[in-house]
């Protein structure tokens, strides 16, 4: 499980850098400096190609930093019960987050 | 006498070997960005999340305290300058993982011109933002 666990994170690596560097462009700096409000993000996230850029972020963000986190984790001489609780903590709090990210841009809509 | 000095000199060396070691230090700074991006993260997601969901007013009030607040700008310059970092050194590591740049003066050569180019584009962005 490691194996694919760790090439995921490669995978999620390089549509980070894709897709990260998307979402700073057009929220920071497509609008001349000027920082963007409800409106604008609001008429953003009503287009799919924004609502499945944020999503992708989310999903892959979210992998790519708990992942990350375990792999420090992995770092220290850790027993193997440990190790199945500190997965199955981030496991679950990235499902958290992933749910209630979703639903808040999704959710704006309601 | 000769072992002292051979002592002395292999100390120094082995020193003079760390401190020089460039692929020590992109790791342990990729460790720090890639943990201050995790509780970055982390708590986007959750003050995005509110923001939008508090409707109009709320979400204004939010960005127009992250977005004016000198503070905030300065904490949004260093984040951006983690996010370049971590993903230039991130794709650095990435060559390497399917055999680009494998020698140690390729390794070097790669992170300077990485690094060049991030903060040629952290600085773009400063400037961008500032004025």
């Amino acid at each position: 499980m490691h194996a694919w666990t760790w090439f995921l994170q490669r995978i999620s690596a390089v549509i980070l850098v894709i897709v990260l560097g998307l979402h700073i462009g057009f929220l920071h700096f497509s609008n001349g400096g000027e920082s963007l409000n409800y409106t604008d993000i609001m008429a953003r996230l009503k287009t799919p190609i924004f609502i499945s850029l944020d999503i992708l972020l989310l999903i892959f963000g979210l992998y790519h930093a708990l992942y990350g986190l375990y792999s420090v984790f992995l770092d220290f001489d850790s027993g193997k019960k440990e190790k199945i609780v500190v997965f199955g903590f981030l496991v679950t709090m990235g499902l958290s987050f992933l749910g209630f990210g979703i639903f808040g841009l999704i959710c704006t809509f309601c | 006498m000769i072992d002292i000095v051979m002592a002395h000199s292999s100390r120094l060396s082995h020193r003079s070997q760390m401190w020089d070691a460039t692929g020590m230090w992109a790791w342990i700074l990729h460790r720090i960005t890639g943990l201050g991006l995790v509780f970055y993260i982390l708590l986007h997601t959750i003050l995005m999340g509110i923001s939008l969901l508090s409707g109009k007013e709320g979400f204004d009030a939010t960005l127009s305290v992250l977005m004016d607040n000198p503070v905030f700008e300065l904490l949004d310059i260093m984040l951006l300058g983690a996010v370049l970092y971590h993903g230039f050194n991130g794709i650095r590591i990435l060559l390497f993982d399917v055999g680009i740049g494998i020698s140690i003066k390729s390794q070097k050569n790669i992170f300077r011109i990485f690094m060049g180019v991030a903060a040629i584009l952290w600085f773009w962005s400063i400037a961008l933002k500032l004025g």
